[in-house]
């Protein structure tokens, strides 16, 4: 398998899991701007919707989709633990993480990138993030994943979208239990690995 | 099973699914705003995220997240193949259109109903969905039949609920006439009549 990525971006979540998995993987860089691949590949014709992540396949498929992509990953290893089996209602309980951290969460942050934010949008943005916020603290108060015991490609994605605070300077010490977490989660040998791999710790 | 809903929010697409099934259901309306039921239920009590929808299953517990529930009710009937068998590389390929559409298109067109936005961020918005309406486009062009192929799918009772959103934040589908006809041809379906007459979208 052939990971497409741009450091630091919502592909760290796939990256993450890969390692998790302990599945051989290659990894491409993806230059976002230019829509060249780090050995110049044409990255737009690999996925036209011109984002991050894409994961090829052994046979020449491309994934798309992060939330898609890290589901077929745990589906790869499933003594990981890193999905609970399809059909359980713990899968869809680590579906609904995925989709409440894509829409809300990833897609919260998403504004706070544009240079030209006007005060006023960047405060609104802020203000909706922090309820998010209050939500997701309830709702790991007293247990280390966001399933439980286990961590599971849910971690994965909401570390990769909270660790942007550093991106774009947003403030999570009112929520101790998310600083917490994301030292926990920062802490575990896969997540130094890939974040390793991407350049972004030493 | 209850849904709860809200008229022609994104919770039609569960409905649909539930009449495309022919699942046995009850509705549940839910005030957006004061977040009540009909009997004065609160309803952060049944969904501590406040949103619709949520599936209220036999067993009492609740299910949430649109793509999620919509995939929870075509698991229960896998016959119907309104979502492909779990481990196949199409569930896969459904789930991509599943948060392809949540993500970038009921954010970005419900994220145009924000009373507190002004014109100029609803303009700056509105110009970011260019990108994914012309991708659509391109993906509809010269096909009469489903996000998937030849067969309906979960993802298409989402997909339609969205786009029926465009009218109302002044986004022009007649740019995008692929897209707009196949807003049409599904909305023709059936079970999308059925469950748009229940939540009295249409007569």
């Amino acid at each position: 398998m052939l990971l497409y990525y741009n450091k630091g971006g919502c592909s760290l979540s796939p990256h993450i899991a890969l390692h998790e998995a302990g599945l051989p993987h290659a990894v491409s860089h993806v230059d976002l701007h230019t829509g060249r691949t780090a050995d110049g590949a044409d990255y737009w014709a690999i996925n036209p919707k011109r984002s991050v992540p894409a994961l090829r396949l052994d046979d020449g498929a491309v994934l798309t989709e992060g939330a898609a992509i890290v589901q077929y990953i745990a589906d790869q290893a499933p003594a990981s633990g890193l999905a609970p089996p399809a059909g359980t209602m713990e899968r869809y309980r680590v579906q609904e993480w995925l989709n409440y951290v894509g829409t809300e969460l990833h897609r919260g942050f998403t504004p706070l990138f544009s240079a030209s934010i006007a005060p006023d949008w960047k405060a609104m943005t802020l203000a909706a993030l922090a309820k998010k916020f209050d939500f997701v603290s309830d709702r790991l108060a007293g247990r280390p994943y966001l399933m439980g015991e286990g961590f599971t490609v849910a971690d994965a994605y909401l570390f990769v979208i909270l660790r942007w605070r550093d991106y774009v300077v947003v403030d999570l010490s009112p929520w101790p239990v998310l600083t917490d977490y994301m030292a926990r989660v920062a802490a575990r040998p896969a997540v130094r690995a890939a974040m390793k791999m991407e350049g972004l710790i030493k | 099973m209850q849904l709860y809903y809200s008229p022609g929010a994104c919770s039609l697409a569960p409905h649909i699914v539930l009449h495309e099934l022919g699942l046995k259901h009850d509705l549940v309306k839910v005030d957006g705003k004061a977040k009540k039921t009909p009997d004065g239920g609160d309803f952060w009590a049944v969904n501590s995220k406040g949103q619709v929808p949520a599936l209220r299953l036999d067993n009492g517990e609740v299910l949430t997240e649109g793509p999620v529930i919509s995939q929870y009710l075509a698991d229960q009937q896998p016959g119907s193949k309104l979502a492909p068998a779990a481990g196949t590389m199409e569930r896969y390929r459904l789930q991509e259109w599943l948060n392809l559409i949540t993500s970038e298109l009921h954010k970005g067109i419900g994220g145009l109903f924000n009373p507190a936005l002004t014109d100029d961020m609803k303009k700056v918005l509105r110009d970011k969905m260019d990108r994914p309406l012309d991708w659509l486009e391109k993906k509809l062009a010269g096909k009469s039949d489903f996000l998937m192929g030849g067969q309906f799918t979960v993802a298409d009772a989402y997909l339609f609920t969205v786009l029926n959103w465009t009218k109302m934040v002044a986004i022009d589908l007649n740019r995008w006439p692929a897209v707009k006809d196949y807003r049409s041809r599904i909305g023709e379906r059936p079970s999308v009549q059925a469950a748009m007459k229940m939540e009295g979208l249409i007569k």
